[in-house]
Formats: C-alpha cells, structure tokens, sequence
C-alpha cells in the first residue's frame, strides 16, 4: 500500500484536494493543520468522539455519590439538629452534589 | 528560523482599522511570531524584569503577612465583636468576582459563538486562575483556628465527625475547589495547540522538553481537532452554570443568613452580576497592558475594548437597578430593622464610601453609551480601575452596613482598619501581578489558534 503525503498553503486547497480525492476513490487519512478546519472531518468520515456520555457518567455518579455521602453523614452517622433543620436537609443539600457532580465529569 | 531572528518585526505589523477585530492582513505564522515570541525568545526585556521584581517583593509581603496572621490570630485585623467579618471575606468575595468574568469570556461567548473572545480569553483564564487561588485564601485564613481547615472536607476521622453541611462555609469550600479545577482543566486543555506550536518552535532542548512534555504528543490532526472541540463546547456547557453557582453561593454566604441587608432573594444573582461587572473592568486593564507590553496591537484591537465597554456600561445599569430592589424591598418589606439599615447607608458615617460606590459603579460606566468613550483606552482603563474600586467598596460596605448595625443598638460599633487588615488587601495584588508576570513569560497569552481562525473568518466577511 502506497501512502501519499501533501502539503497545501490554504485551507481551501487542502479542502479541495481532499474531497476530490475522496471522489476519486483515496479517501484521505488525516490532515494536520495548525488550526481547525470546518468541514475536513466530513471528509475523512470522522465521528464526534465519545467524550460526552463518560463525563455525564462521571457527574451524575459522583453527585448520588455526594448526596447518599451527605444523607449518611447529617442523617444516620451523627444526626445533629441545628437549628430545627431536617436531618436530611434536602434543598441545601443540592449545593454540595452540583459541585462534586461538575468536578467529577472533568477529572 | 529562529525565534531571535524572526522576520516579524512587532513596529511594523499593520495595524487593524476600524472595526477589524485583528488585523487581516497579518499571517498566520506571523500571528505564531508575534504570541510565540516574547515566551520563547530572550526579548523580555527591562520592563519585564523590573515589574518581575517589584512583584516578587511584594510576593515576599504577602508571604509574610501569612506567616504573622498565623502566628498571632486574626487579631492583626481590625474586627470586632460586631464587626466580626472583615476585609478579610470583603476581598474573597471581590477576588472571586475578578475570576467570574474570565470563565465567562472563555465559555459563555464560546456558547453563543462570539468570536472577539478569541484574542482576550487566554489571559482572561489565566486571571481566573490566579484570583481563584487568592480566593481560596481568604476563607480559610479567617478562621479562628486556621489549622483545622481541613475539617471541611468529608473524610473518615477518629473523631467520627462530618462537616456540617448546612454551613455556607463547606458550600464555599467545595464551590471554590470544583471552579479552580475546573479552570485549570479547560485552560490548559484550550492551551495543548498552542503549547504544540511553541515546542515546534523551540530551540532549546529544556524548552522542548518543557512544551512538548505539556503538548501531550499534540500533532494537529483532523482527530485532534475534532475531539478538542468537543470537549471545549462540552466543557464550556457546564462552565456558565459552574460560574453562576460559585458566585450564588458566595451571594448565599450572606442571604442565608438572617441578618438585616443580608437576607435578600436578590443576593445571589445580584453577586453574580457583580462578579461579571468587575472581572470584565479587570480584564480591560490587562487587555491593555499585554497589549501595550507585547505591542499586540493587531491581535487585541480598539474593536474589544469598544465591546468590552458596552459590556460595563449595561452591567452598571444592572448594578444601579439591584442597588434599588435592595432600597425598594427594604421599604416594601417594611421591617423597621430593614429601613434602619438603608437609612444608616445613606446617612450614617460610611455614607460618603456609599456615594462613592454608587459613583464608580453606576454613573462613571454610563459614559461607555459614547462610542468616543469606548475607543479610548486610557478612559476605559481609568474607569475600570475605579469600577474595581467601587466594587470592592461594595462587597465591604455590605459587611459594615450590617454587622455596624444590626438588631441590637446596644451592638452597634465601627470597623476601623489596622495594618493588617491593609497589608492583606494589597500584599494579595502584588501576589496577582507576580503570578501573572511569571505566566505571561512561560506561556503564550493569546490563543493562537482561535486568533488564526478569527483572522480567516473576518478574512472572509
């Protein structure tokens, strides 16, 4: 198998050859550019990549985590009343999920 | 070629006209010299070198005045027992404030596709970065016993002890550690294209070392790309409700509480308007120094100072309505402790500081409706400097207000600032400008690859 590796000044000019290449039955490989380049992974038949759906796995898991940590923690391993509040103060218990949720989906 | 040798000579660069958000007819390696250049060549320069030490001491301050406030207690400062919240939390509030607007450049405008961002975002990020660290000082500093800081995160003790999570305290603590993370991930993370191109054009081994170790093998293939981008629209997605939780949560640091003044519904979004409001008269002020010290003319134009100063003159407007709701649902609520409080702001003795702030918040920036106004940058520095001012003078009138003048008349009592209530709010700004030196020598300031892109789109239009 022959490998053929161009370099082009313009984006256009790479756009151009690459998708009359594809045309012609030599679908390009890669391109590597210094910048993006909108349109070139429709070309090279590219799928968005799958980071998405892991992150939103990271997030919602570690906010249950966050919040089942919280009910144990004010509920059932040392319940304190302050102030009258609920042992499981749901609403203020929000803050600390969204937080632990958003961190997590990163890392 | 060489960096030292680069053809590019920053005098000679055209300059954009107009509206041009960069100037066309720059190239796009030129666009690599002119960001590339003051990190990797040997052209700092004195004026680099002399603001690196002036920093640096100021850093050695800072230091200092750690090693004294943990030494002898937060009786350094000027609190009192009614006063008992101090500059101390009025500067967490205002540094948070000074990082909102960084995030809220790098992703909200990224979100609603506002292309000026790309010249302004990397160093707006960096600001970020860095306010968010001084921050996160502040609350723990101000504790009584600064030692124990580490109770407020959940872990299994010997003490079998949880943190209470009902304390605004443990919200900040987790709001603020979730928004530096997250900084510094999507700023380094928007920096490995850039990084890439500095290691290619390094010169030095240590440098290529440093750079191509941090690019992480970037080699700018249609993957790369097609992955970065998502992850950047991705990341920015969750950054806008990131950001407006971490200042609410400060909002809520006060409104939870049942103090007069304090317990208001409008704080949190009142806070995060303010946050945008100064971070964004920060970020003029550092737009126009690395400009004027990078000579960046071409890439960082009179165009973003001219959006940038219609973004200040209606967030002053927001400022000056919730400075009203507050007056207003003080009346309306119609508690005596409530209308007390407001009488006491316009007429008791911090009342000339209150004027002041309305001054500089919310009547200066009206000049920015003259587009005169927003292309001057001397003026909208000079006004974003006050803006900065106003703003921290509102973060501690709200502690004075309330705590000189609650419930109990019996209570009421002055805050008169010490030495070290003065040391820990300027020590911190020269910690800033330290921080910020050392970045603007080690990594690149402006995105080059967004800038190259904005530079072909406005190419085209």
């Amino acid at each position: 198998m022959k490998t053929l590796v161009a370099t082009f000044h313009a984006p256009e000019a790479l756009m151009r050859a690459a998708e009359k290449a594809k045309k012609e039955g030599f679908p390009p490989e890669d391109a590597l550019t210094p910048f993006p380049i909108e349109g070139i992974g429709g070309v090279l038949g590219l799928k968005q990549a799958n980071i998405r759906r892991p992150m939103a796995f990271a997030g919602f898991s570690a906010a249950v985590f966050a919040y089942a940590l919280e009910w144990y923690s004010a509920a059932i391993a040392y319940p304190y009343d302050s102030g009258g509040r609920p042992f499981n103060s749901r609403s203020v218990f929000l803050l600390f999920p969204f937080e632990l949720g958003r961190a997590s989906s990163r890392c | 070629m060489t960096v030292a040798d680069a053809r590019l000579d920053a005098d000679r660069v055209p300059l954009p006209h107009g509206r041009a958000l960069v100037a066309v007819s720059l190239k796009d390696e030129d666009v690599t010299d002119l960001v590339a250049r003051p990190v990797l060549g040997d052209g700092a320069g004195r004026g680099w070198l002399i603001a690196f030490i002036a920093a640096s001491l100021g850093a050695i301050v800072m230091a200092g005045g750690l090693v004294w406030l943990l030494a002898v207690g937060v009786g350094i400062w000027g609190i009192n027992s009614s006063v008992v919240w101090g500059f101390a939390i009025a500067n967490y509030v205002w540094w948070i404030g000074i990082g909102n607007a960084g995030t809220l450049i790098s992703s909200m405008l990224l979100i609603m596709r506002q292309r000026w961002r790309a010249s302004i975002n990397r160093f707006a990020e960096a600001m970020t970065i860095f306010a968010v660290t001084i921050a996160g000082i502040f609350p723990i500093i101000h504790l009584g016993r600064p030692m124990y800081f580490y109770w407020l995160a959940p872990y299994p003790n010997t003490m079998t002890l949880w943190p209470q999570w009902r304390s605004p305290l443990v919200w900040d603590f987790c709001a603020i550690l979730s928004y530096l993370l997250f900084s510094i991930i999507f700023w380094y993370t928007g920096m490995i294209p850039d990084l890439a191109a500095l290691r290619d054009r390094a010169r030095s081994r240590p440098a290529q070392v440093f750079y191509g170790a941090l690019a992480l093998g970037w080699r700018g293939s249609a993957r790369h790309w097609s992955a970065h981008h998502t992850f950047t629209v991705t990341m920015a997605a969750m950054a806008v409700p990131l950001v407006c939780s971490v200042h609410s949560i400060v909002g809520l640091d006060f409104a939870a509480s049942l103090m007069p003044g304090w317990q208001e519904t409008i704080f949190p979004p009142y806070f995060v308007v303010g946050a945008m409001f100064s971070g964004f008269a920060m970020v003029i002020v550092l737009a126009a120094l690395i400009r004027w010290g990078f000579r960046l003319q071409s890439i960082v134009t009179i165009q973003h100072f001219d959006i940038m100063g219609q973004i200040l003159a209606a967030a002053a407007l927001i400022m000056g309505a919730s400075y009203a709701t507050e007056w207003f649902s003080a009346w309306y609520g119609g508690r005596a402790v409530d209308r007390s409080v407001v009488t006491f702001m316009f007429t008791g003795p911090y009342a000339p500081l209150y004027y002041a702030m309305l001054l500089f918040n919310v009547a200066l920036p009206q000049v920015f409706w003259l587009p005169v106004a927003r292309r001057s940058v001397l003026l909208l520095c000079i006004v974003s400097i006050l803006i900065n001012i106003g703003m921290w003078l509102e973060r501690i009138l709200i502690l004075w207000m309330t705590l000189s003048h609650d419930y109990m008349p019996s209570m009421h009592r002055l805050f008169y600032p010490t030495a070290g209530d003065w040391l820990f709010l300027f020590a911190p700004l020269a910690f800033f400008a330290f921080l910020f030196i050392v970045f603007v020598r080690l990594l690149p300031v402006v995105s080059i690859h967004e800038v190259q892109a904005l530079r072909r789109e406005e190419a085209a239009a």
